[in-house]
């Protein structure tokens, strides 16, 4: 199925050219033989036939020596016609450059071999000239090309068409790759700084509504009228302050990872070890609340001994602290008394954990949102809640940056089902 | 967001009708859409909504009745038939809800086969990597009726990622598989593309599929609806 020929290839577009002037050059000095050759046959023909029509019109008697002599072989007459001949200076002495005739078709015949030789050689230069000439253009291009790479200015690349002029496809095709894989970087790079600038915004416009409800508070608490009052507006002065310190510690782990500066460092960790560290994370929240969490292995039987201990390569802080913020969550939407069920299982390439819980449940239409940065719900009760809608925009980055996954969807009936993928091999 | 910079894949006043008078159906109905280098966008709508149409269009598989495809800012409804094979080959890989895998060939020879007929050298090292990533290297000597769904899935997978295009369509990949197959072959996929830098495009109607991706483009009769 493979092409065997293709024009476009750079070799065999100065390899047919040149086989083809080579068979012209042959070719044609065949040709120029051949007609020499022929010449010289119908001069010694016509030479012959004076000779025998001469000797033949003075002794009619000899016409069959002559013939003898023509069909002869062995050359028996030779030596006796050379000793006559050398007598009018036709001696074997003389070579063929005496002979005007030979001479004239020899001279032609060198002369046009020299000609066809100069041609060729004239073209097979021309040839490389021009191509000399077209790499020259291509390399001046390729480094213009680079260069304007290098400064950063990607815009040669909507321009195939041009640079398809100096390079095949291929070619053409493997710097395009190069271009737009460093414009991918440098975009990359710039949306980096764009989204620390953002952070920051965003960060400052969350610390502004509790900063000014405390300031506010302490106000009030200053200007109270009594005691009592006083001490109504303190303690909203410290809920605040408790708000802000947890907005705080999450706001910590966002910049830290926003920038990099959590690195995750990915370890044989155990999942029921780390599960058990989410779980007890939030056990006191659950407590509260008088909701259970149950854990089930439902691996299928088969793989049920290797995955009653699961060691996955994972960053067991983070790891951790992705898982609780999901448990967190289910917590915090259901209803007292209610259970959560956390479901094991063991894939082909991942562990699927499946965190359900009888909760509030969550939009369709917000599926996507809740994973996003200080995204909060719409529904009522959601707003009534604490949350700085970071928990699971944190989780999911730890998550992926893991090579997993994270996913939402409804519960059979009412609540919310999350799945969390982890890579078994990391 | 500088969208004008790195798009790698553009359609401009797409259509796409079949049928006339009274009979006419806008399959694909003046879509513009814009999908940046890196990205991984997922199409979602009911069936015939007109997604599968537009997935075709993208990747050179059907003509527009009007409007263009641009990949790479190339218009390619230009091209003709020899140069989108091309392109086919060498920017594009495609993912089917059916596999689409060669029953007689073994996994490891359906994986290459994209590349021999591009005449392309093996990249071997590559291709073990993505048949490790993807959990294959126990199956490479097995033909395909001998693999489960998801196993089938993530050949067809290695097959696309194996030419190492930018852009990686899929049109409905887990359509066939249950939803923990599905998920996990889904997961996979994203990972693949995001370590390869690929564009992957997907399409289904499986919202909690879509979560999955950066953005998601809802279809509904041709058009483009949120």
């Amino acid at each position: 199925m493979k092409k065997i020929y293709d024009a476009s290839h750079p070799y065999l577009k100065i390899y047919f050219p040149l086989v083809g002037i080579y068979l012209l050059f042959t070719l044609s000095i065949g040709f120029v033989g051949f007609e020499f050759l022929n010449t010289q046959y119908t001069q010694e023909l016509r030479l012959l036939s004076n000779i025998a029509g001469a000797v033949l019109s003075e002794h009619p008697d000899l016409e069959e020596t002559l013939l003898d002599a023509i069909q002869d072989t062995e050359g028996k007459y030779t030596d006796q016609g050379l000793n006559i001949l050398s007598k009018y200076g036709y001696g074997s002495d003389l070579s063929m450059y005496d002979d005007i005739q030979y001479r004239d078709t020899l001279t032609e015949f060198l002369s046009l071999c020299f000609l066809f030789i100069f041609l060729s050689l004239f073209i097979i230069t021309v040839c490389f000239t021009l191509l000399d000439r077209k790499h020259n253009k291509q390399e001046k291009y390729l480094l213009t090309l680079l260069d304007h790479f290098l400064s950063e200015d990607y815009s040669s690349l909507e321009q195939r068409s041009e640079i398809h002029t100096f390079f095949d496809d291929a070619f053409t095709d493997a710097l395009l790759k190069l271009g737009h894989k460093l414009r991918l970087k440098t975009q990359m790079l710039s949306e980096e700084r764009d989204t620390t600038k953002t952070l920051v915004t965003d960060i400052s416009h969350q610390l502004k509504t509790p900063v000014s409800a405390l300031k506010n508070c302490l106000a009030m608490s200053m200007e109270a009228d009594s005691p009592i009052e006083r001490d109504a507006f303190l303690e909203r002065c410290s809920l605040q302050l408790t708000k802000l310190e947890a907005l705080m510690e999450n706001l910590i782990n966002i910049s830290r990872l926003e920038t990099s500066l959590i690195i995750l460092h990915q370890t044989k960790s155990a999942l029921s070890d780390i599960l058990l560290d989410a779980v007890n994370t939030v056990y006191v929240k659950a407590l509260q609340k008088t909701i259970t969490i149950e854990v089930l292995n439902t691996s299928e039987p088969k793989n049920e001994d290797s995955s009653s201990d699961l060691v996955l390569s994972l960053d067991r802080k983070w790891t951790t602290e992705a898982l609780a913020n999901i448990l967190d969550n289910a917590i915090k939407y259901s209803p007292a008394k209610s259970v959560i069920n956390v479901r094991l299982s063991k894939l082909y390439s991942y562990v699927r954990i499946e965190i359900e819980d009888a909760g509030i449940g969550i939009p369709k239409n917000e599926y996507n949102k809740i994973f996003k940065r200080f995204y909060r719900g719409q529904h009522p009760t959601v707003q009534q809640y604490e949350g700085s809608g970071v928990g699971l925009y944190l989780s999911r980055r730890i998550i992926e940056e893991q090579g997993g996954s994270i996913t939402v969807k409804p519960a059979v009936r009412q609540g919310s089902i999350f799945v969390v993928q982890l890579p078994l091999s990391g | 967001m500088k969208e004008h910079t790195n798009i790698i894949l553009r359609t401009e006043n797409l259509c796409k009708y079949y049928g006339t008078g009274d009979n006419l159906v806008k399959a694909v109905d003046c879509i513009d859409l814009a999908i940046r280098q890196g990205e991984f966008v997922s199409i979602v709508g009911k069936s015939g909504s007109g997604k599968s149409t537009l997935l075709h269009m993208l990747g050179a598989l059907d003509n527009p009745t009007s409007g263009s495809v641009l990949i790479d800012g190339e218009d390619i409804s230009s091209f003709k038939e020899n140069r989108l094979s091309q392109i086919r080959r060498r920017k594009i890989g495609f993912i089917f809800q059916s596999y689409n895998l060669i029953p007689s060939l073994n996994v490891w020879e359906n994986i290459v086969l994209p590349l021999g007929l591009d005449n392309k050298s093996l990249d071997k090292p590559f291709i073990r990597d993505i048949v490790k990533t993807l959990g294959l290297e126990n199956k490479v000597k097995n033909l395909p009726n001998t693999l489960s769904g998801g196993q089938q899935q993530r050949c067809a997978i290695a097959r696309a990622i194996a030419a190492k295009p930018s852009i990686i369509l899929a049109d409905e990949p887990t359509g066939n598989l249950d939803t923990k197959t599905g998920d996990e072959v889904m997961a996979l996929l994203k990972a693949s593309a995001k370590k390869y830098g690929q564009t992957l495009v997907v399409i289904t109607h499986n919202e909690e599929i879509a979560q999955m991706a950066d953005r998601t483009v809802m279809i509904a009769d041709g058009k483009v609806v949120g």
